[in-house]
């Protein structure tokens, strides 16, 4: 009983430490990507482009709380935990009790999940529908209640995020794969067994359904689709600076494959991703089916951010992505680790791999503060791109300062804050009296100076009078008089 | 469990040695050789004439030249989209006006070899007429170009000053349109003693 009510426990509080956390400390922003979801008119909302899945998270927040801020909070708080325990649960039924406890400690020691539920956002949902698959993996979906775990998983990953479409493709590839038989002959012929009619019905009804249940017309979850597949490169690429250098121009060029991968490992911890690949290497030599599953879905969700060109062609939903496969088997890695120290005599062996430990348990406390941005802002002198987000502080000092029927313009590499700012007049979060206006007709410019943004650099020729300034970090923000 | 071993010790190498790299200190960014002169710079002493009328003296940022929240010039920050990414530069904005050519002068600009600039319509510009625009020095005509909502893009230039202007130049640039609705419009002159880009047109 006691065996394991132990780890019960110690893995519940895991899983609700980032939320409570992200509850009782909410992080001070208004962010770009909650936008729609902190809508008053949810469906409204939809019709805009909101995906249903996140809206339906949303929708549940508001059954309990009015403000739609403590309702998103909320939801994404609760997605969160769910999701930690889905991930936890999996490693469970696949390496065992140490790998889920292990796998706890890397999940509590990574910046993102204690982000997701302080800075919410649809992260949180599309965080869950990724634990979700990776749960359902580990489900023989020949049966009646794997087929449906199957369905429902695929259904709520496709409404959840615009690119579930490409893990639903994926899916029918992990299944091709757990189907295989390789003969042991000379010609090495690859055949597969009989699929079952369930695993293919709930392969065929995921689509179908989530069509059924799209609130609009069903060509646009087409056209959705055919973007996500057709055109998974999105333009402008934030900038990369080191030093106040510009190192990678998103105007110049987007991150190629390599590149995207090398950014999105440096936002974790560089051992835990380490251990984590290694660890799925070691995995795709197994026959066991459902073991070789999570390889193929770690592999469709890295193949997915890379050509998205790292963590920042889907924003912080890249790097969602890649946490739960980091989380599950930099877990398992680190099993493996303590056996090999166990069965050591060598003690200097012994010692250099607890000192190996020390530095990847160090190293991912270290970036803990980080949870403002989800991940690193600063790698060594890199500054990496920051959340498109407006700190409360400048909200007030922006309705303290400007004048009554101020015109304003937010001069900024790519529209997202200028439609983070109309958001915040329309939601009355600024003074609805504040005008958005395009440049050449406005008094007042915001400019926000985020590693995403070169524009301050174009801004000491305009010569305009600086009324308020806010710096957070390596973010600085201004309101400008022109 | 026996290939644990070697695996640590690899990616421990492997890990430390992408750290240094992530951490090793970037180059430091290439010496840009400063303009001598630039008309964003130079344009509260310029002198500017709008739809064909004075405009009003240089106030804070700008010279108003009409009641519309649009008819004044300054510098602005224009963005012309290339190739689906926006490339937003640091020129000076003049709205053309009804009754006459927008033409603004820079006098006793200090004697350069070159000068060089871009001139383009932005984004923001809806259809409309065609505009030209033509450079002077001294009086000369340099350069000239026509806009149309089908040549758009930052058309840029590069031009050897006269042998004459071994002294302080006048340096003007006149806009001139059949119609000045939405011809946002906008420009920038250098200045420059040291060799300009070799991009953009030579004269």
């Amino acid at each position: 009983m006691t065996r394991r009510l132990f780890p019960t426990v110690t893995l519940t509080v895991c899983c609700l430490m980032p939320s409570i956390v992200g509850w009782l400390f909410p992080l001070d922003v208004e962010r770009v990507a909650a936008q729609s979801l902190l809508q008053p008119d949810l469906s409204a909302a939809m019709r805009d482009g909101l995906m249903p899945g996140q809206a339906l998270w949303t929708s549940l927040g508001r059954l309990i709380f009015e403000d739609a801020s403590l309702a998103l909070s909320f939801a994404a708080g609760l997605a969160t935990s769910l999701g930690i325990m889905l991930v936890l649960a999996t490693t469970w039924r696949l390496a065992g009790r140490s790998a889920a406890l292990m796998a706890a400690v890397v999940t509590l020691t990574l910046p993102v999940t204690w982000g997701l539920a302080g800075r919410p956002g649809p992260e949180a949902f599309i965080f869950f529908s990724i634990c979700l698959l990776f749960l359902v993996n580990t489900v023989d979906s020949g049966t009646i209640l794997g087929a449906w775990m199957t369905t429902s998983a695929l259904i709520v990953t496709i409404l959840t995020w615009s690119y579930g479409a490409i893990i639903w493709i994926a899916w029918f590839v992990l299944e091709i794969h757990r189907h295989r038989t390789v003969r042991n002959t000379a010609s090495s012929v690859v055949e597969l067994r009989p699929v079952h009619i369930r695993t293919l019905l709930a392969l065929i009804l995921a689509p179908l359904i989530a069509i059924a249940l799209w609130p609009h017309d069903p060509m646009e979850l087409g056209a959705l689709l055919t973007t996500a597949i057709g055109h998974p490169m999105r333009v402008p690429y934030p900038n990369i600076r080191a030093d106040g250098v510009l190192l990678v121009s998103g105007l110049a060029r987007t991150p190629g494959i390599v590149t995207g991968l090398a950014l999105s490992a440096a936002a974790f911890p560089l051992l835990w991703t380490i251990m984590a690949f290694a660890q799925a290497k070691a995995y795709t030599r197994t026959d066991h089916p459902v073991r070789r599953g999570t390889v193929i879905l770690s592999f469709a969700l890295v193949t997915l951010v890379a050509i998205n060109g790292g963590p920042w062609g889907l924003r912080y939903s890249g790097m969602v992505c890649l946490t739960p496969p980091i989380i599950f088997f930099a877990g398992i890695g680190m099993v493996r680790v303590g056996r090999y120290i166990r069965a050591q005599r060598n003690t200097a062996i012994r010692i250099l791999v607890a000192v190996v430990f020390m530095f990847a348990l160090s190293g991912s406390l270290s970036l803990l503060p980080m949870r403002s941005t989800s991940g690193p802002r600063q790698l060594g002198k890199w500054q990496l791109p920051g959340d498109q987000s407006l700190p409360a502080e400048f909200i007030g000092q922006l309705n303290e300062s400007l004048p009554p029927s101020a015109t304003l313009h937010v001069l900024e590499q790519n529209s997202d804050y200028r439609e983070l700012v109309a958001s915040l007049v329309a939601r009355q979060i600024l003074r609805p009296d504040i005008q958005i206006k395009p440049l050449y007709e406005s008094q007042f410019i915001v400019v926000p100076s985020t590693p995403t943004s070169n524009i301050s650099e174009l801004i000491d020729d305009l010569r305009g009078e600086v009324e308020t300034e806010v710096i957070d970090g390596v973010d600085r923000y201004q309101l400008i008089k022109l | 469990m026996q290939t644990v071993g070697p695996v640590l010790i690899a990616v421990t190498l492997v890990g430390a040695m992408q750290w240094y790299v992530l951490t090793v200190p970037p180059r430091p960014p290439l010496s840009k050789a400063q303009p001598e002169w630039t008309a964003t710079t130079g344009l509260p002493n310029a002198s500017i004439l709008s739809g064909g009328k004075r405009c009003s003296a240089w106030v804070g940022t700008r010279y108003q030249c009409g009641e519309r929240p649009w008819e004044w010039a300054g510098a602005y920050i224009g963005s012309v989209q290339s190739e689906g990414v926006s490339d937003k530069r640091v020129c000076t904005w003049i709205h053309p006006r009804q009754g006459g050519a927008n033409q603004i002068t820079y006098r006793k600009v200090s004697a350069a070899s070159r000068v060089s600039g871009y001139i383009g319509l932005l984004d923001s510009a809806r259809n409309g007429a065609h505009i030209s625009a033509t450079l002077k020095i001294n009086g000369n005509r340099v350069w000239n170009v026509r806009m149309t909502d089908e040549y758009r893009g930052w058309h840029t230039f590069d031009i050897k000053a006269p042998r004459a202007s071994l002294g302080p130049m006048n340096i003007s640039i006149e806009l001139t349109t059949p119609n000045p609705a939405w011809r946002h419009v906008c420009f920038q002159l250098t200045v420059d003693k040291l060799s300009a880009s070799s991009h953009g047109e030579t004269l």
